[in-house]
């Protein structure tokens, strides 16, 4: 929904009680890890948390102020994790924060305070297909040699959509393969549409561009209708998000279920299809990825009425998230021991990526990934395994930086696919 | 000094019109409630001024059981209210051996410490509310005393017993009035808070020739709140209130914790007998044994350090010299090490210098006396610690002790560390006293007096 | 510039006090961006004016030292700005009481110095909160009092500035109690420390020496900011006997999957009667157990933890009965710092209960035991009461003999009864006391909270007619002390105060000896005698 005046009670319901500025107070385990809002921590004034956007978005709304650049300006500086929903969901069923946050910035975007980096992705997306800019038909190389059907000419049992980062990000191809390499371990003909496939489209959507959202859906709807296949499978977090929650909540819903290649290559496991063997001992801390966390939440429909009245079973507090599966698959290999950051699950701390922050708010980013390498530290890991190409992207990028500044500590950061393949392999 | 003029409140009233006729003549005012001599250096009156005697305002105004509160008047004494709260099974938690004289008001008005660490909550109690008056002959009663309801009998009809001890909203004045000597105000009665007598009580001592064993013990204790009256003495103020309450007593370590477990009112008997089991265990992770009292201690001899009924007096009024403020457990043998030795130097015999530790706030601080058990034959040896009073109260101060009830001798090395609260406490003044009429120079000087 | 030549009180900021303040902090500390001072006007909680706006901040400065302070409130001094701290800022009394006020934003204030476990002391600076102390506490077997409106505020803004009771106000006080010295920038800027730790004698007292300075700095309430800026408080800190960490899954916090820890326990007590109900909260006192206790009222805990099933109890007169049986209840946690003392207060609880022909209940109409347990020891529970109507406000609130709150509870529901029949609230059951006791039941608060949603433009514009019923309550019945209404400014003072003692004549005499000109925002204190009428 675009429309921020659709938002006016949430914004005028906060309490200013800030829990959206903590992991849930039940969860909080040391002061050092208490907060849950990148945005709030980085920028401090309270404008920057979710309370606070709220109230600038009410005050534009309100006349108090414009909604001028500055507005806009807070509004981007907002990795959109949902941190902040968790926390107040944890109490209220009456507030939405993302949901507006989003309509705030497709306001900005209507009255052209947009960040020039977000139109520069959207252009790129319109004109190529993916955020990159990068030529739309060497979208396909990353899956060369692999035995993939081309779901374009044939009718395939899975779809896979590989999505922009790991199509066109060369550092995370194995990524992509080995997710693929679980795909095919289920035995179904599995499918990709090649330089077919387009973005998912969501980042034009959470940064603003909320019309884009519904080109690049039809699209994807119509690849999977015309693929034959009974579901759509995905190892990027942010398309498994924009499929399974942005898509509906915008009635764009696909016309077959989404499940991430964790959730697959976790069956396997619990049906003893993946003879895993030792690898390299290592202690591992997983990170959860907001889109297939907390944002992965199923859409639960559109409530009409007051929200105050919206039944408690349409609360979308983060519980329905993707957190067992890539643990599974972690914990299920030999040598390597799952040790739990304090912020997990529904609370977890962003990666930096989201929102257009990557592209607009890089600084702001990097700070956010650092943040989350300190506490990956924090734990004795070894590595870091997560499960979306961004958040693997953002954490090397803040590595790295700690690095050339001198911070010589050590942490891998690791494609959780990567990581059972690399076990698969050990066993072959 | 020409004698001060002697004025016997008859009522509460009577404070007010005095005090406002003493404002208004420039007569300064010096309130007294108990009677007998002073154990701790109270201000003399002198001859341009009032001695404002409360003694005769001598009434406990109500003993509630239910709600666990007496009200009384300056001149209750402490074995007259325990004359009243006995039928009632109710206590009040009091100081070490109260002279027969003193007054419970007064005692609480000045922060003395009681006996039971874990009924102490905050370093006012058990005050609760109060009426004063101040210098400008202005009533006030303070906390849940101040109503609504005019008088105590329409509060008690709405529910209400003086127990509230904060405020009333948003500033609390009898804070002010505690501990300020007379400087403040004057309180013509209070509410005191009181606690259940145990029906059963056994009696034990925890003894350590080092204090660590003792506090790490006492801090056991009063962590989880087991145990009741809990003192520590040296060897020699350990004699000293043995020879203080007939029972002459050797001790048989360096320090000496007493210590006596009271039952609560529900089970006593399984309450006494877990509370004995833990503080047992908790005395042997100190590395101490928890002495049973009949072992360890000469026969009744809790009984009469711990009540208040006699005539005891543990220091010879007028001969003695103590000094006495708070400290942390931990820091308060070295505190007390600094006094010993600066009036060894002065020729005191070391075997007449004790330290008494009153653990309080739940063990979370201790009140910290050091006395020099003298007699009368010591004249010189007087003067000399006399003189040295504000020289030792800086010396101490600057190693750590607080001396949050400053004695007037002392007053000016206690106040010269704090220039920040003497201006804040000026400005007080000027509201509660704005002729200065009240015990004027006492505790700190004005600025511009 | 000199005060004379400053512009009054209330007039914007000048460029040059800005610019004084960017030169005394980081200049990206000070803002007068008007979006980002916007979020620090919405704040539609704990007030009686309708809707979400307060006044606008004239700037924001966010200092992260004490000097900064001193610095900070030296400018508002010689400028004639209005000055108002925030911690955690949950309630229009954290923020701006008037046009044109500095809000001094204390969030990069956020350390705690010191953990002294041997003694129980902690000391913190203003923007920690319950939650990061209580979970830095666990390890150390220790724990603090929580005050009512939850973990995630300061405590240090709870004891020097507005209330203090809570959950474990059985067995940890009241939270200006629980203050053992403060650092305070009074509103001329000058430094005071509060207690021993003024005379560099470390953090024993909060008295002395002599005379308190506590009893000026607050008293039975905190003055919201309207007496300077608190920079540090030690307070103290209570034994914990349980795990390090407790080890659970969920967000909400009465849907979390968790077991309760050994010689930890919670139970509901449900008395048949309000006579019954009395006599055993004053066992319960007597009896010196209990870890955590309050009532929660039954309808209350039904609509935060299982809102939908409330909407249906509201509109069944059956089911509204069933609920409504459980109206004399308290809940209660036991923690034993041994199994045989957790044994001994679990045998006297039944006892009490027994006594009083009570029923020691199963609370999962509240929720799950686990997570009830934890919800109460965390007091992670308070923001729930925005669930079932977005809003909600305090009335009654006297702090004093258990007799006292129990008839205060009595009168708060006739009341209610009035405002729900009016429109002017959601209705609640009705009853919805919050009563609990402090320090072994030697006193006890309880509040009547009224639930509400401030989007309601009747239930809105209502408020303010229930609030200042409310007060006129308070003294025509005698209801054991102003209260929340002290909030409600000077002329509540002016209404209560001649009721009580004339307390407002002494409070206001002592706003003006530390703030003649006011400077401090007010508000939600008292003014100075200087703009007493104002």
């Amino acid at each position: 929904m675009t429309d921020l005046e659709a938002y006016r009670s949430d914004m005028e319901g906060c309490s200013r009680c800030c829990n959206c500025k903590w992991i849930p107070l039940s969860q909080i385990k040391s002061r050092r890890y208490s907060q849950v809002c990148p945005s709030s921590q980085y920028y401090e004034f309270h404008a920057y948390s979710g309370s606070g956007k709220l109230n600038v978005a009410l005050s534009t709304l309100d006349g108090r102020t414009e909604f001028d650049e500055t507005a806009a300006a807070i509004m981007y500086s907002c990795t959109m994790c949902g941190g902040c929903d968790v926390g107040c969901k944890s109490y209220r069923n009456d507030i939405d924060l993302v949901d507006t946050f989003a309509a705030a910035r497709a306001r900005a975007v209507e009255l052209g305070h947009y960040e020039v980096e977000h139109l520069l992705l959207v252009e790129n997306m319109q004109k190529q297909n993916n955020v990159f800019g990068r030529a739309r038909e060497e979208r396909a190389d990353w899956a060369e040699g692999l035995a993939l059907i081309d779901a374009n000419r044939e009718e395939v049992d899975v779809l896979f959509h590989v999505g922009c980062r790991y199509s066109y990000d060369e550092t995370q191809r194995e990524g992509a393969r080995a997710a693929a390499r679980l795909l095919l371990a289920t035995g179904l003909r599995v499918g990709i549409s090649g330089t077919a496939e387009s973005c998912c489209g969501v980042r034009a959507y959470e940064t603003g561009f909320q019309a884009e959202l519904a080109n690049f859906a039809d699209d994807m709807i119509s690849r999977a209708r015309s693929s034959g296949a009974e579901y759509v499978a995905v190892a990027c977090s942010d398309c498994f998000g924009a499929f399974n929650v942005t898509y509906p909540a915008a009635d764009k819903a696909l016309p077959v279920p989404v499940r991430h290649v964790t959730e697959i290559a976790a069956d396997l496991l619990d049906s003893g299809r993946l003879d895993l063997r030792p690898v390299r001992p290592r202690r591992v801390t997983y990170h959860d990825p907001c889109n297939l966390g907390r944002k992965g939440h199923d859409w639960q429909g559109t409530f009409e009425g007051r929200k105050i009245d919206r039944p408690d079973h349409m609360r979308r507090d983060g519980r329905g998230g993707r957190y067992s599966a890539p643990r599974r698959l972690v914990e299920a290999i030999p040598g390597v021991e799952l040790i739990e950051m304090e912020r997990t699950r529904e609370f977890s701390w962003c990666c930096g990526a989201g929102g257009g922050c990557l592209e607009a708010r890089p600084e702001f980013a990097i700070a956010t990934a650092q943040e989350r390498i300190e506490e990956a530290l924090s734990t004795g890991a070894d590595a870091m395994v997560t499960s979306c190409p961004w958040c693997i992207h953002t954490f090397r990028e803040g590595l790295a930086r700690l690095h050339d500044e001198g911070d010589d500590r050590q942490i891998e950061i690791l494609d959780v696919n990567l990581l059972v393949t690399e076990s698969l392999e050990a066993a072959s | 000094m020409a004698d001060a003029t002697h004025i016997r409140a008859k009522s509460p009233t009577d404070v007010g019109t005095i005090l406002s006729a003493a404002g208004r003549d420039g007569t300064p005012v010096v309130p007294r409630s108990s009677t007998g001599p002073a154990r701790i250096g109270r201000g003399a009156a002198g001859g341009d001024e009032i001695l404002l005697d409360l003694s005769t305002l001598d009434e406990t105004v109500v003993v509630d059981r239910r709600n666990r509160v007496a009200i009384v008047e300056p001149g209750v004494t402490f074995a007259g209210l325990e004359q009243r709260l006995e039928p009632e099974g109710l206590r009040v938690t009091h100081p070490l051996l109260p002279t027969p004289g003193k007054s419970v008001l007064a005692a609480f008005l000045d922060r003395e410490p009681p006996l039971v660490p874990k009924y102490h909550w905050d370093m006012t109690d058990p005050l609760l509310c109060a009426e004063l008056w101040f210098g400008t002959g202005d009533r006030f009663r303070t906390g849940g005393a101040a109503g609504p309801g005019d008088t105590l009998e329409e509060q008690w009809a709405a529910g209400m017993h003086q127990k509230n001890p904060l405020g009333p909203a948003q500033t609390d004045l009898l804070k002010v009035v505690q501990g300020s000597q007379g400087t403040m105000g004057v309180a013509t009665w209070g509410s005191i808070r009181l606690e259940v007598r145990p029906q059963l009580t056994t009696d034990h001592a925890v003894c350590a020739d080092e204090l660590g064993p003792v506090a790490d013990f006492v801090h056991g204790v009063t962590r989880v709140r087991i145990c009741d009256e809990i003192s520590i003495f040296d060897t020699a103020a350990l004699r000293a209130l043995g020879q203080a309450v007939g029972s002459p007593i050797e001790p048989v370590a360096e320090w000496t914790a007493l210590v006596r477990i009271g039952s609560l009112p529900f089970l006593p008997e399984e309450s006494l007998e877990v509370q004995t089991h833990d503080a047992a265990a908790i005395a042997a992770a100190a590395g101490v044994g928890l002495a049973a009292g009949s072992d360890a201690l000469p026969a009744g001899f809790l009984d009469a350090a711990l009540g208040v009924t006699s005539d005891h007096r543990w220091k010879v009024p007028g001969a003695f010299r103590d000094v006495f403020f708070l400290s942390s457990l931990d820091t308060a043998p070295r505190l007390a090490a600094i006094a010993r030795e600066r009036w060894v130097g002065l020729g005191v015999d070391p075997a007449t210098v004790g330290t008494y530790i009153q653990p309080l706030d739940q063990g979370r601080s201790c009140h910290v006396e050091i006395t020099a058990f003298l007699d009368d034959s010591t004249t010189d040896l007087h003067a000399g610690l006399d003189a040295d009073m504000p020289d030792l109260t800086r010396e101490l101060a600057a190693a750590g002790a607080f001396f949050s009830r400053p004695a007037p001798a002392a007053a000016s090395s206690v106040y010269a560390r704090c220039p920040d609260s003497v201006r804040t406490l000026d400005l007080v003044k000027t509201i509660l006293d704005p002729a200065g009429i009240l015990a004027p120079g006492r505790l700190w000087t004005r600025s511009g007096k | 510039m000199s005060a004379q030549d400053a512009p009054p009180i209330g007039a914007p900021i000048s460029d040059d006090a800005l610019a004084e303040l960017r030169d005394a902090l980081d200049a990206r500390r000070v803002t007068n961006e008007p979006h980002i001072l916007d979020s620090y006007a919405a704040q539609p909680f704990h007030k009686a004016e309708p809707g979400v706006w307060i006044h606008r901040p004239i700037a924001v400065a966010m200092p992260e030292t004490t000097r900064e302070v001193q610095a900070i409130v030296a400018i508002c001094n010689r400028h004639q700005v209005r000055f108002k701290a925030l911690t955690t800022g949950w309630g229009a009394h954290a923020g701006p009481g008037f046009d044109n006020v500095l809000q001094v934003d204390m969030r990069r204030m956020n350390r705690i110095l010191d953990i002294d476990v041997r003694n129980r002391t902690i000391l913190v600076e203003p923007y920690v909160t319950c939650a990061q102390i209580q979970a830095e506490l666990m390890p150390l077997g220790l724990n603090l009092h929580i005050h009512g409106a939850g973990s995630n505020c300061s405590p240090l803004a709870s004891a020097t500035s507005h209330m203090g009771m809570g959950f474990s106000s059985i067995s940890m006080g009241y939270m200006p109690r629980n203050m053992l010295g403060v650092e305070w920038v009074l509103p001329t800027g000058e430094l005071l420390g509060v207690g021993s730790c003024g005379s560099d004698a470390g953090w024993v007292s909060p008295d002395g020496p002599g005379p308190s300075l506590r009893g000026i700095l607050r008293g039975w309430a905190g003055s919201d900011g309207g007496n300077g800026i608190f920079t540090k408080c030690a307070l103290k800190l209570y034994p914990w006997s349980g795990p390090a960490e407790i080890d659970m899954r969920g967000t909400n916090p009465l849907e979390l999957d968790l077991e309760i820890p050994p010689h930890n326990g919670i139970w509901l007590c449900v008395f048949p009667d309000a006579e019954r109900y009395e006599d055993a909260l004053y066992a319960l006192g007597d009896a010196e157990i209990g870890y955590l206790q309050a009532k929660l009222a039954p309808g209350l805990a039904m609509a935060i933890g299982q809102p939908d099933l409330f909407k249906r109890v509201v509109n069944d007169e059956r089911m509204r009965a069933t609920v409504d049986s459980m109206r004399f209840e308290f809940l209660v946690v036991l923690q034993g710092h041994s199994r045989g003392r957790f044994e001994y207060e679990k045998k006297v609880l039944e006892q009490v209960v027994a006594d009083n022909a009570g029923s020691m209940q199963d609370p999962s109409l509240f929720g799950s035991a686990g997570s009830l347990w934890w919800a109460l020891v965390r007091n992670s529970i308070a923001p729930g009461m925005f669930r079932p109507t977005g809003n909600f406000y305090s009335t009654l609130g006297g702090d004093e003999a258990v007799a006292s709150a129990l008839r205060q509870d009595l009168a708060g529901m006739r009341l209610k009864e009035g405002f729900i029949a009016d429109g002017a609230c959601a209705d609640d059951l009705t009853d919805n006391a919050h009563t609990l006791l402090y320090e072994n039941g030697q006193f006890a608060h309880t509040e009547e909270l009224v639930l509400f949603d401030h989007r309601d433009p009747e239930q809105a514009a209502k408020l303010k007619a229930l609030s200042d019923t409310a007060m006129r309550a308070i003294v025509s019945e005698r209801l054991g002390g102003g209260g929340f209404s002290f909030f409600a400014g000077a002329y509540a003072h002016d209404y209560l105060g001649p009721n009580i003692d004339n307390y407002h004549v002494w409070q206001r005499r002592v706003k003006t000896a530390l703030d003649l000109q006011d400077l401090s925002d007010s508000k939600y204190y008292i003014d100075s005698e200087k703009n007493e009428g104002d």
